[in-house]
């Protein structure tokens, strides 16, 4: 049985994604409408998306929870402080790549990714290095958390990013005029996701050699 | 320094690393880790464990006195 306070998270989080869908509804109706002017179109599709984006987060959080242990994930002592040095090389990674950036836009040498897509990949690394840290020193899954389900939930999701990523590859618009453009961000996502995939199976096998339990 | 005294008050209790994992509310690596000397344990937890395992924090945790005695002789 889930606790009131676990069923109440799943609740809110349900209505906060239908409320971000009712918005989108709303929203595509009064620009269909032509309330909505045609410049800012593009803008609202990306906060609504955004929007529906982290209240889909909190209800797969709060659905990845084993049941009857409370809401919050709990890691403990050494969890934490393990979090907390991942965040830190996450944190250097993400200030080295800029500081290329930097150096690279400084001394005008072109490199061929649009703008928006270097800084999301920028992002990713440090979060691809936070993630795989923890998930090696044992540190990414929750004590309370469910493994199966974000595991099959990462496999969907690289599985969707993978074949969108594919499709637009067949497109021919990953490159345009040799510059990588936003339609690699699936590819690239899915790429990330495997790697992730790939650690958790490599530390998995680590553990059933049984190198951890002596 | 690898934690013997834990593992064996551990393994007298015919407990694994996962049972005593779920007593005191930690992962059975972080167990692993303490037994592995790869991780000191604050003392909240270090008093968790001598409770789940009925022994003294001086009985797990308590370095080996000889080895203090003989260097102070030395």
């Amino acid at each position: 049985m889930k606790t009131n306070k676990e069923k109440r998270t799943v609740i809110i989080s349900i209505i906060a994604v239908a409320l971000t869908l009712v918005v989108g509804i709303i929203g595509f109706a009064l620009a269909e409408v032509g309330i909505i002017p045609e410049e800012l179109r593009y803008k609202a599709g990306v906060v609504a998306g955004v929007l529906f984006g982290v209240a889909l987060f909190f209800v797969v959080v709060a659905l990845s929870r084993k049941r009857g242990n409370g809401c919050a994930n709990e890691f403990d002592e050494r969890q934490n402080i393990t979090k907390g040095i991942a965040a830190r090389k996450g944190f250097g990674t993400m200030v080295a790549l800029l500081f290329v950036l930097i150096l690279s836009e400084l001394l005008e040498i072109p490199i061929p990714i649009e703008k928006p897509v270097l800084y999301i990949l920028v992002f990713l690394l440090g979060a691809l290095v936070v993630v795989c840290y923890n998930i090696w020193n044992d540190a990414y899954f929750a004590l309370n958390e469910n493994k199966t389900f974000i595991i099959s939930l990462l496999v969907i999701m690289t599985a969707i990013n993978g074949v969108v990523g594919f499709m637009h590859l067949i497109g021919g618009s990953l490159v345009v005029d040799g510059v990588l453009t936003s339609d690699s961000l699936n590819l690239i996502v899915s790429v990330f996701m495997l790697v992730i995939l790939a650690v958790i199976a490599a530390k998995h096998l680590r553990e059933r050699q049984g190198d951890d339990e002596e | 320094m690898k934690n013997l005294r834990l593992k064996a008050a551990r393994a007298g209790k015919d407990m694994s690393q996962d049972d005593l994992a779920k007593i005191c509310g930690v992962s059975r690596q972080t167990i692993n880790a303490i037994e592995k000397g790869d991780y000191n344990p604050t003392i909240k937890l270090c008093i968790t464990i001598c409770k789940a395992l009925g022994r003294t924090l001086d009985e797990l945790f308590w370095e080996d006195e000889n080895i203090e005695d003989v260097s102070v002789v030395g």
